[in-house]
């Protein structure tokens, strides 16, 4: 009953047939066009995918921390915060939140209130101390302002080991903070962390690279920081009081080497920069107190005897075209007393005694005229000609510590080896370290035989005698035998005169366990010998040295374990 | 009895694709929407959990449209319609009391702890109402009265929802609206007046609304930069390229965490594409194909003019739905909101597609029995 037209169930069919064959085309298409863009365009889309999901972050890595020799922190690491603000996300009516932060972190605020709008991003506080920034980032901060926390040195010793450490920072390095950043900065790495379009929901990649950072070695010095203390006070004070230009002065451990204290003052030039270290750097004539030197170098060769006698009465002696005097007419004066009033003229009588080539020798074997190899930058090895470049005046003129510049480590170390029986010891700055699992402690260095141990004897016993009853009586601590040499050396400067004033002490006589040498300067005129200016400021800083550490008194060997000073943990 | 044993085969065919649709959909919303369950529930499974109670219940529903003769839905055409005309109203009227805002348009309605896109049930009611008038000759599709009646059963709710504004549902109702002419042996010439008609008035719809004119000049130009017009499209496109041939591997897609919005909805191809990769993708492709022609072959097989064209009109929504979704994926198309059905999260699409195949299974088990 259907009329033309009408439904019919075939045609439907033809109908559905042309459907199913445009239905067939579509998903063809699709499945084309998912071709193409997954399989064609893959590298390119992937590049596009990963710039926009992966994030690489740093690692940075702890700089390793540094120790005195008991522990105590010298060098440490500050968490600190740095507040930056992305100047395109504020509204501006979060400015006066921002300025309320701002007014919050005061002193460390780079900006001032009421802030300024910047154009993009600007740091407004840098090294806000954590306990600063905690209670404002725990306030909330507005939108657009952004915080990272990040670390900076700290030296709660202040200044007093400056003149060691020098300073460290992302863009100052000095000191041994130089010297040892190789070791001490440890090494960056870094994470691949996937990111999601919303802040702060991120999390670790599965299958990117990563590398851990390590953290810095940490360093245990040999200083004391309590002897480091009052050195560095002591020089400070001796420098305001007399005038001078500076002063410097090193504690050493005859026997190991280890430099307990190693001041210099002034610590900072004008600039704010490290000043020369003067206990390492620059070219000074030591004066008197090379004159254990020339001693020593006549008693080893045994071209004399402590009993030989010199004639000194006519308080000169001429020497080439020049004329070396004393400053008083002694008379004659046995081996003893030369050194003891420290003779000009009997030294270089002596020395006469020897040729050029022997006393050259002597000064290399007691560590002059080459670098110690302390492990501080900027060290300088002093000036010492070769025989070969003498003049007629030279050797006399080296034996009583002129036409000869070194520094007071060197100074140190050679009268380390009067004290230890004759061994040039090394000096060292570094116990031990450890690299974040255990402590190792630093080998020892080699010593060389500078002198016989009979020697060494016969003028430390010489020069117990000067602070006892020659120029270094100003050296004399109350209670203890002391051992020591004063030195003054005059040079011109600029049309003036110029003094150095120096003092080498040992301590006690007997058997020595400190050696300290002092030296200043420039001082005023009368500050100008040894024993009126280093002298007493060795004193002061040995007497209050044995405050800290009575049992140092007791000489070297005299404890039953023999270990006198603090954090030499079975090492020697 | 062939065509009965053609049908079961059909059914089977049917039954299973549904079914592998279902559970790549159940992986693929709770991956796509794990990252922003977890910012905003605490948990990675609120999304997943919701999405699965809602295949529960439509899987209930579509098991008694299943058991139900198909011709009841003759007489529930009317009211279907009606019912979804009335409630696609609600969605318009300013101030309606449960209509819903999401994205800057109100395409749902809150009833109880439900939320139903009333666009949706239309195509559905449409698809019934339109099979009914046609198969009891009500309306004669050859005859310009016929077809002006359809035409007027489509353009109707079609205005409505470009006033929610749902462009997207007013084309898909409009292409269903297409086939069931042609299947309704509609004249070829009266088919294609309409087409040039429905262009005209989407390009007046797309120059009216700037957003809808950005996307459209935003797609295929500028690959490079993301600019906003073509934001979504293109990262459409970099999660399904850097899945590559193989994918990132199951849960391991990075662009659901924030970069891909609507991830679990609009862009649920994209997000099987970065996981699964082109083999992934292609058989998903191949098995939404496989279900099509299913329901296709059963609406050419089926006893009656009304099986036959509320088959039609099923597969005609579902190809369509699937079709715009995977277009707009793959920047084939410009970018409007559509959900993959089956596989998509969106409940009123699953519920009707559902329904839909749930009748087509039992105009394929009727098949033949008299």
């Amino acid at each position: 009953m259907q009329r033309p037209g009408e439904l019919t169930a075939s045609r439907r069919r033809s109908r559905i047939r042309f459907v199913l064959f445009s239905v067939v085309f579509c998903f063809s298409i699709v499945t084309l066009s998912l071709f193409r863009i997954q399989v064609s365009s893959h590298e390119y889309y992937l590049s596009v995918a990963d710039a926009q999901h992966t994030h690489t972050v740093q690692l940075e890595p702890r700089r390793g921390r540094i120790y005195d020799r008991s522990g105590y922190l010298l060098a440490g690491n500050t968490s600190v915060v740095t507040f930056e603000v992305y100047w395109p996300s504020v509204i501006q009516e979060q400015l006066p939140r921002i300025d309320s932060l701002v007014a919050r972190l005061g002193d460390h605020a780079l900006v001032g209130v009421p802030v300024e709008r910047w154009s993009s991003n600007q740091t407004i506080a840098r090294s806000v101390p954590l306990e600063t920034a905690s209670p404002i980032l725990a306030g909330g901060v507005p939108a657009g302002v952004n915080w990272r926390i990040g670390s900076v040195r700290s030296y709660p010793m202040g200044e007093m080991c400056a003149a060691v450490l020098g300073r460290w920072s992302p863009d100052l390095c000095e000191g041994l903070e130089m010297s040892m950043d190789h070791l001490l900065r440890g090494e960056a790495g870094f994470t691949v962390v996937e990111r999601s379009a919303f802040p702060g929901l991120h999390m670790p990649s599965l299958d990117a690279e990563r590398r851990p950072s390590r953290d810095g070695v940490d360093l245990r010095l040999t200083i004391d920081s309590r002897f480091q203390t009052i050195v560095q006070e002591e020089l400070q004070r001796g420098v305001d009081e007399s005038g001078a230009a500076w002063g410097a002065a090193v504690v050493m451990d005859p026997w190991s080497g280890e430099i307990l204290a190693l001041g210099s003052y002034p610590v900072r030039s004008g600039s704010g920069c490290l000043a020369v270290n003067h206990c390492i750097s620059g070219y000074h004539e030591p004066g008197s107190t090379f004159k254990v030197v020339t001693l020593a170098a006549c008693l080893e060769e045994g071209v004399l005897v402590p009993s030989d006698t010199f004639d000194c009465s006519r308080g000169q002696i001429p020497v080439a075209d020049r004329i070396i005097s004393d400053c008083h007419r002694y008379g004659t004066l046995t081996i003893e007393e030369i050194a003891a009033h420290s003779s000009n003229v009997g030294i270089v009588k002596m020395v006469s005694l020897l040729p050029d080539s022997v006393i050259f020798s002597y000064c290399r074997r007691m560590g002059f005229g080459s670098r110690t190899g302390i492990e501080l930058p900027g060290e300088s090895e002093g000036i010492l000609r070769p025989p070969d470049q003498w003049s007629g005046l030279s050797r006399a003129s080296l034996a009583i510590g002129q036409e000869v510049a070194v520094t007071p480590l060197q100074l140190a170390c050679a009268f380390c080896a009067i004290a230890n029986g004759g061994r040039l010891v090394r000096p060292r700055l570094i116990l031990a370290s450890c690299d974040g699992e255990r402590w190792r402690d630093w080998a020892d260095l080699p010593a060389s035989r500078a002198l016989e141990a009979g020697t060494s004897s016969m003028v430390l016993r010489m020069l117990e005698t000067a602070v006892e009853e020659g120029t270094g009586t100003t050296a004399a601590v109350p209670g203890i035998r002391v051992a020591g040499k004063t030195g003054t050396a005059e040079r011109l400067s600029q049309g003036e005169d110029e003094y150095l004033s120096a003092f080498v002490g040992l301590l006690p006589a007997e058997s020595p366990d400190l050696v300290i040498a002092v030296v200043f300067d420039g001082p005023d005129y009368e500050y100008r010998f040894g024993s009126a200016l280093a002298a007493p400021a060795f004193a002061t800083m040995a007497r209050e040295i044995l405050a800290v550490e009575p049992e140092l008194a007791m000489g070297h060997g005299s404890s039953p374990d023999s270990e006198l000073l603090a954090g030499r943990w079975g090492t020697e | 009895m062939s065509s009965s044993r053609a049908q079961a085969r059909k059914l089977r065919a049917l039954l299973a694709s549904t079914g592998f649709l279902l559970f790549v959909g159940v992986m693929a919303v709770y991956s796509a929407s794990s990252f922003v369950s977890i910012t905003r529930f605490g948990n990675s499974y609120r999304y997943v959990l919701m999405h699965l109670v809602r295949v529960a219940f439509a899987l209930g529903l579509a098991v008694v449209a299943f058991r139900l003769p198909y011709r009841f839905w003759k007489r529930m055409s009317l009211p279907i319609y009606l019912a979804s005309l009335a409630l696609m109203l609600l969605t318009v009227v300013p101030g309606s009391p449960l209509s819903v805002t999401l994205n800057g348009a109100t395409r749902w309605l809150r009833l109880g702890p439900f939320m139903i896109m009333p666009s949706e049930l239309l195509r559905l009611g449409f698809v019934l109402l339109t099979a009914t008038l046609v198969s009891q000759r009500l309306v004669s599709p050859r005859s310009r009265g016929g077809v002006a009646t359809i035409l007027l059963l489509a353009l109707l709710p079609a205005a409505l929802m470009l006033f929610q504004p749902d462009f997207a549902g007013a084309v898909l109702l409009c292409l269903t609206m297409l086939v069931m002419l042609f299947l309704s042996e509609a004249r070829l010439s009266h088919v294609m007046a309409i087409v040039l008609l429905l262009a005209s008035l989407a390009a007046v719809a797309v120059a009216g609304a700037d957003y809808r004119l950005e996307r459209v000049f935003g797609w295929q130009n500028s690959e490079n930069g993301l600019s906003a017009e073509n934001f979504q499209p293109n990262q459409a496109c970099i999660a399904l390229g850097s899945g590559g041939l193989r994918g990132r591997g199951l849960g391991r897609g990075r662009q659901q965490r924030g970069f891909l919005p609507e991830a679990f909805s609009d862009f649920i191809l994209a997000v099987i594409g970065e996981e699964a990769g082109f083999l992934g993708t292609s058989l998903l492709i191949a098995v939404m194909l496989v279900l099509s022609l299913s329901i296709w072959g059963i609406a050419s097989d089926a006893d009656d003019c009304f099986g036959s064209l509320v088959c039609g009109g099923v597969a005609a929504s579902y190809t369509l739905g699937a079709l715009l979704h995977a277009g707009v994926c793959t920047k084939l198309l410009p970018a409007t909101g559509v959900p993959l059905p089956l596989v998509s999260w969106g409940g009123t699409n699953l519920i009707v597609t559902l329904l839909g195949l749930g009748i087509a299974a039992n105009v394929a088990r009727s098949s033949g029995r008299w």
